[in-house]
């Protein structure tokens, strides 16, 4: 009996080590892209079967939610009237804001002439699971022309980049991922900064100068510098200034134009490459 | 130390028959479905509790091979590092499995304990490997911001798929051993 408990225990053991060790090496191969050909086939079934519960995700969503519905319709209801007052307001505001600058209406004016950049909609069919990152699965991939890179964005702002395909799925990391860091702009006081996501899905701005006045509510844009996305592509909203005499910059809160909760389409930005800033040595 | 029951190759067989094509469908439920129903921000991980619960009824070794496929799917279907998922669910099979056999016939409140080490573990590990390929967080925001809330989470829902996971390796596997006894 003793023997056989001992035996067990060598098993248990063994087949812990061989299975640590197996996916060690499998997150070795994959990390340093040696897997990646091999890991994009075997994904097919999982994007496809991925592509078919997504499509009958919405009448199940709206089930499972009806009876929260029922419950917070009128509290929903007056929360909207609030927001509809408040966002009335804010539209004055911003149209005064508007009539004073006329610089950033002609900066607009050529944003609007600049040629429009090609986009393919696609589907979200798949999160990932982890609490720890904040990823997404796109359902279509290095065969329908998407590059990792790729700025992914909706009508209402932008949502992350491309960061790793597969023949027919992508992964796309979210603005919000806390290895998320993208350089921007504020949209009155045209200070840069860099967005930077977090783990618990908030957004801040970093590295605004002090002496820049950032108020709350302010747009938050791309800014293009690095080359790594187009610029003007819209991030989010200001909305809380963090200034402190003893830092030498400022940072604020951005609350995302985007509902990252709510994403069933997206847009992938074919047509933007973005900088290669591998440095070559060219010396002879 | 209670002597564990060795399980004979037909009934590994069996587990391994059931455990694929539900650890796949807990895969493209966490992947797809699950996400966007989070409770109280935090996703529930539907394959890790059902991974601890099976190690509670059927022990380390099958936990284990539960830990390893379906850690590889959750991979395979989220586009994470293929081999990220599965350690920490293997540690947290290990410790339940190893935990079962010594304590479980005595007391009804060193499961909850064990539940509560093995989920905790799993996070700290799963958010080290994060850490190790690159992740840009700190360990005290990583876990008090999410392994801490994540944890007592997982902990409350334990019960409930206990339950399920229950049922299901009795309809499998005959009777099995309960809490407490």
């Amino acid at each position: 009996m003793n023997m056989a408990s001992h035996s067990s225990e060598r098993i248990r053991w063994r087949l812990f080590l061989i299975f640590v060790a197996i996916c060690l090496i499998l997150l070795v191969l994959h990390t340093t892209g040696h897997l990646s050909t091999a890991v994009g086939y075997l994904q097919i079934p999982f994007s496809a079967a991925q592509s078919w519960i997504s499509d009958r995700l919405g009448g199940l969503e709206s089930t499972l939610s009806i009876p929260g519905d029922v419950a917070a319709l009128q509290a929903e209801n007056e929360q909207l009237r609030m927001q509809i007052a408040r966002l009335e307001r804010q539209n004055e505001e911003l149209t005064e804001i508007y009539a004073e600058h006329s610089w950033l209406s002609s900066l607009l004016d050529y944003a609007r002439q600049t040629p429009e950049h090609q986009r393919v909609a696609v589907d979200v069919i798949g999160w990932d699971t982890s609490n720890f990152v904040h990823r997404l699965k796109i359902g279509k991939g290095e065969l329908d022309g998407i590059e990792p890179g790729m700025p992914v964005e909706t009508e209402r702002g932008l949502v992350g980049r491309v960061i790793a395909v597969s023949p027919h799925s992508a992964q796309v990391q979210l603005l919000t991922d806390a290895d998320s860091s993208i350089s921007a702009r504020l949209g009155a006081s045209r200070a840069d900064g860099t967005v930077q996501g977090q783990l618990t899905a908030d957004l801040t701005i970093k590295w605004i100068k002090q002496d820049v006045p950032v108020s709350e509510n302010e747009l938050v844009m791309t800014s293009g510098l690095g080359g790594y996305l187009p610029p003007d592509l819209v991030i989010g909203r200001v909305i809380q200034v963090e200034q402190s005499a003893s830092q030498l910059f400022q940072e604020a809160r951005v609350r995302p134009a985007v509902d990252f909760d709510r994403l069933e389409i997206v847009l992938v930005i074919t047509s933007f490459e973005p900088a290669n800033l591998t440095t070559e040595d060219n010396s002879p | 130390m209670a002597g564990e029951r060795v399980y004979s190759a037909r009934e590994y067989a069996t587990s391994l028959y059931v455990g694929v094509p539900l650890l796949l469908s807990l895969a493209f439920l966490q992947s797809s479905v699950l996400p966007r129903i989070p409770i109280l921000t935090i996703v529930p991980n539907l394959t890790l509790l059902t991974i601890v619960a099976w190690s509670f009824q059927r022990g380390p070794n099958e936990g284990m091979v539960w830990a390893m496929i379906g850690g590889l799917a959750i991979d395979l279907a989220t586009g994470a590092p293929l081999g990220i998922s599965p350690p920490p669910l293997l540690v947290a099979a290990l410790i339940v499995g190893i935990a079962r056999a010594r304590v479980f016939r005595h007391n009804i409140l060193l499961p909850a304990l064990i539940s509560l080490l093995a989920i905790g573990l799993y996070q700290i590990i799963h958010l080290a490997l994060f850490k190790a390929i690159g992740l840009p967080v700190s360990w005290h925001t990583g876990i008090v911001e999410v392994a801490v809330p994540s944890t007592a989470l997982h902990l409350a829902l334990i019960p409930v798929v206990y339950l399920g996971v229950s049922r299901l390796a009795r309809l499998v596997h005959g009777s099995q051993m309960r809490l407490g006894r």
